[in-house]
């Protein structure tokens, strides 16, 4: 086979469907890629008109241009735009676009996943945007401080759009970050040992670990504020033992981690471009790997610096103090990795240089004012004050918009295929950089004078009036320099000026292919033997061209891309891809209908949505597997594989393992959530403590024994080639003993309005609940496949994927029994 | 996945030494306890974790690849730092004020 009839074949076999219908069946990564980061950058430009209209009502004390109602409302969506419906699906576009590209794999290891989050992103920001068109958009600040935001603050309907919009939106980032961690650990090239993987990869990888561990906190926050708002369950309440200070604590675990989700993928993304523009590589690359897991885990205990004025012990600010400091240290080590990567290099002042330039100059001042407000007396002092918005915007401007455009105009050419045609860039960063600092250097001025942060207006003779006025030309500027880069981008777009294949000259994959990339990415899959593989083959996409990589060779029709082993990149698998299908965008549909359902309070749309989804979801994965055995497949340049649904550990057990991480991580959540209450709230103890019979507790406990042992033995079964169903059916009847278990915790406590205890409980009942339904739900569809024949000693993966799952709903029941019946039993 | 959590573990072993001493504050505070037991807590972290650097060296626990070997022992002292530092206020300062 010839490379144009290669070429030929897999473009058939890759495309999407034709026409708009593609939009929205397609499953390819390089589209959804495209639709994110096209999505993103759409909500970037309507915060940034929300900004402009901050800035106008600023400019001048005592502004009649809005009044305070609409400005909250402005200011709130500003925000909440800005950090969840533009920075971390803009990150989530880039990786979904460049990943598979980046490691040289076809695509992203769950195809239709990324499909669905990307409909719940756009289902659930429309919600948001409805709001703030409807003028009836959030107005409580983007980090919804009850009772502020709760009913007493917020009576009407602006703050359910908030908690129920935004946790629409994160559904999309868990499964882009499920996505993403799989991928990469899995789905690389060959030979792409962890030490070989682009630098990007690694911090894709820690981003993505990040919003698993990250999000939930917020998610569980949101549900509980929600819950409080439309059923009463005084979760924030002091008089009914609840504490809003919990909500801060909630949605600063996610926030404080959030700044650094934001800054890693901005990171890697100047740790790869910054070598190519000084033409040498990263200067300390073990180094910077270091940096950024330990910038991951250590953004994970500085939460309480947001919570530096609620009257927190001083030790327990001293620790969140230490921490915020020691942050900055890999952050310096990053830094001057890339000032050593300059040095050692050839730099040419290219555009994508000139924004990274222009972000060590902001940033640092960004991270400098973050030392100052690390150290507590001096956050006191600036608490809610414009210079905490100051700092933020050097920190998230400077650290996250600046290199992404500078990835903007590094792969705009991979993207179009065409070189820039006109110079408007440079104005366009001049205009930004300049307007920048206009715009937020004078804010740490006026903060420092004591203007305080969301204030809507203020008065003749603050002193503030002249910072404020020249604050808002400067942020203008900078709005045309925005507008510049747009007019660059649709030039770009229009005029067909054809570039060259590799135009800055750089080493990594994704520039191993025919710009603008074709559906399956590569004709044939790469070796690579360094980190630089086209850099040390320049012929390499000649040679994938020729089909001289893995899977060379079309078969069947088949959508297949390689599995290595995630240590040393030796291939261990093929994968075969789902086809283009309508099912995600109706799943992600049928998914807002739950969301809808509790936003208008038509709560009988919720539990019809809900079986709609696991109609959805039952029909998604009864397509997966096969009922045969394939053994042993041609892999091209003399390697045989197995196919993953034929290996112990298929891609869903990856899947399903870091899902579950993400799930503890909402448990443990809830469980310091009711500890909390109980050592800080007030207004504790409860009035009674929950109570059962002790019977039902031992049948929870039977259940936890059998569940977990009974899905063991089916597994042992199905490797001897015997049947799994004894086993199965010995599981689901542990699973109805945790059902049966877990439904005594809301049955004896009758109403969870009572107190904050009664509230928690209920939730912590609800969450074993539905996790022993869940386990429920998969044996039985274990059930259904064995039957039909999907399950043979090869073809256990399935298995062990239930496993995990009935393993954790044994856990969780236990848990969740031992926190609510263990205090009433004691006393 | 081994060599996952040979890069991650240590920190997330600080991780959650860092929660259990915050948390512990807290009961302490809540209950009237002696603040002995969070020095004593903190002496008991720090010895842990000095734990995976010690595992993370040798040939049995430790990466056999170069690069996982040098990355996970670099990430187990990041631990031991990180452990003292943040930690240290318990020696310091007064608990419950």
């Amino acid at each position: 086979m010839n490379a144009l009839r290669r070429h030929r074949e897999l473009s058939r076999i890759w495309a999407s469907d034709p026409g708009w219908r593609g939009l929205l069946t397609t499953v390819n990564h390089t589209d959804l890629g495209r639709m994110f980061l096209a999505v993103a950058v759409t909500y970037f430009f309507i915060g940034g008109i929300l900004a402009m209209l901050i800035r106008a009502q600023l400019a001048s004390p005592r502004s009649p241009f809005m009044g305070p109602e609409i400005y909250n409302q402005i200011f709130t969506m500003h925000g909440t735009i800005m950090m969840f419906l533009f920075a971390i699906p803009l990150f989530e576009g880039l990786a979904v676009y460049f990943l598979p590209k980046l490691l040289g794999a076809r695509d992203l290891a769950f195809p239709r996943l990324t499909a669905y989050g990307f409909w719940c992103y756009v289902f659930g920001g429309s919600m948001l945007l409805f709001a703030l068109l409807a003028g009836i958009a959030p107005d409580s600040g983007w980090f919804m401080y009850p009772p502020l935001s709760s009913t007493l603050g917020s009576p009407g309907i602006n703050s359910d759009f908030w908690l129920i919009g935004i946790t629409f939106v994160e559904i999309s980032a868990i499964c882009a970050a499920v996505e993403i961690t799989v991928s990469i650990l899995r789905y690389r090239a060959a030979g792409m040992s962890l030490s070989r993987m682009p630098i990007f990869a690694w911090y894709a990888l820690v981003t993505s670990l990040m919003i698993l561990t990250g999000f939930p906190p917020l998610i569980l926050g949101s549900l509980l504020l929600e819950l409080e708002r439309a059923f009463g369950m005084p979760f924030f309440q002091v008089e009914h033992g609840g504490d809003s200070l919990l909500w801060q604590h909630l949605f600063w675990l996610f926030g404080h981690p959030e700044v650094y989700i934001i800054f890693l993928p901005a990171a890697g993304v100047i740790s790869t471009i910054l070598p190519v523009m000084a033409r040498t590589t990263l200067l300390g690359y073990g180094w910077v790997v270091v940096a950024a897991i330990s910038l991951g885990v250590l953004s994970f205990s500085i939460w309480v610096h947001h919570m530096f004025a609620t009257g927190i012990p001083h030790m327990a600010l001293a620790f969140f103090s230490a921490a915020s400091t020691l942050v900055a240290v890999p952050t310096g080590i990053q830094i001057f990795a890339w000032l050593g990567t300059i040095w050692k290099g050839r730099p040419q002042m290219h555009l994508p240089m000139l924004w990274i330039v222009g972000f060590f100059a902001t940033f640092v001042i960004g991270g400098l004012t973050g030392v100052m407000v690390a150290v507590v007396p001096f956050d006191w002092q600036v608490h809610d004050t414009a210079f905490i918005t100051a700092h933020l915007h050097y920190v998230l401007v400077g650290g996250f918009v600046f290199p992404m455009l500078a990835a903007l105009y590094y792969w705009m050419p991979h993207m179009t295929g065409r070189k820039r045609f006109f110079k408007l860039g440079e104005t366009a960063f001049w205009l930004v950089f300049t307007g920048f600092h206009g715009t937020f250097l004078l804010m740490h001025w006026v903060g420092l004078l004591g203007q305080r942060r969301r204030i809507d207006t203020y008065d003749v003779g603050s002193g503030w009036e002249v910072i404020n006025l020249i604050s808002s030309v400067f942020s203008f500027v900078m709005a045309i320099g925005f507008a510049l880069i747009l007019i660059d981008v649709i030039i770009h777009a229009v005029i067909r000026s054809r570039g060259p294949r590799n135009p800055w000259g750089a080493g990594s994959l994704e520039w191993a292919m025919p710009i603008p990339p074709p559906p399956y990415n590569f004709a044939s899959l790469p070796e690579v033997a360094s980190r630089d593989a086209l850099a040390k083959s320049p012929d390499l996409a000649l040679h994938l061209a020729k089909g001289e990589g893995y899977l060379g060779t079309p078969r069947d029709g088949l959508r297949e891309t390689l599995t290595v082993d995630t240590a040393t990149g030796r291939p261990n698998g093929i994968v075969v891809f789902p086809k283009n299908t309508a099912l995600p965008i109706l799943m992600a549909f049928v998914t807002g209908g739950i969301f809808l359902g509790m936003l208008i309070k038509a709560y009988w749309l919720v539990p019809l949505a809900g079986a709609g989804v696991v109609a959805f979801a039952l029909r998604w994965v009864w397509g997966l597997g096969h009922r045969r055995d394939r053994g042993l497949q041609d892999a091209g340049r003399g390697l045989m594989l197995p196919f993953a649904s034929e290996t112990a550990d298929p891609p869903g057990w990856w899947g399903s393992v870091f899902l579950l991480i993400a799930n503890a991580t909402f448990f443990g959540c809830l469980i310091f959530g009711y500890a909390f209450l109980w050592t800080v709230a007030p207004n504790w103890p409860p009035p009674a403590w929950a109570v059962t019979d002790l019977r039902w507790l031992g049948l929870a406990l039977a259940g936890a024994v059998t569940a977990p042992l009974a899905i063991r033995w089916a597994t042992v079964a199905l490797g001897r080639d015997r049947s799994a169903l004894p086993g199965l059916v010995a599981t689901l009847t542990g699973v109805g003993a945790l059902l049966a278990g877990a439904a005594t915790i809301p049955l004896s406590l009758p109403d969870p309005t009572r107190h904050a205890y009664d509230a928690t409980l209920w939730v912590i009942g609800g969450y074993a609940l539905f996790h022993a339904a869940l386990a429920a739900l998969m044996t039985g569809f274990l059930v259904a496949r064995a039957t039909a024949g999907f399950l043979s000693a090869r073809r256990l993966g399935e298995a062990r994927i239930v496993r995990l799952w009935v393993d954790y709903a044994a856990l969780v029941t236990l848990a969740a029994l031992a926190a609510a019946f263990a205090p009433g039993l004691l006393s | 996945m081994t060599d996952v959590i040979r890069l991650f573990g240590p920190l997330l072993l600080w991780l959650a030494s860092f929660s259990a001493i915050y948390g512990l504050q807290g009961v302490l505070c809540a209950g009237g306890w002696n603040r002995t037991v969070l020095v004593a807590a903190w002496v008991f972290v720090v010895a842990l974790q000095v734990v995976p650097l010690i595992l993370l060296s040798t040939e049995r626990f430790g990466a056999s690849a170069g690069f996982i070997r040098r990355t996970s022992l670099a990430l187990a002292v990041v631990g031991v730092v990180a452990v003292i530092w943040t930690l240290a206020p318990v020696a310091f300062l007064t608990a419950c004020v």
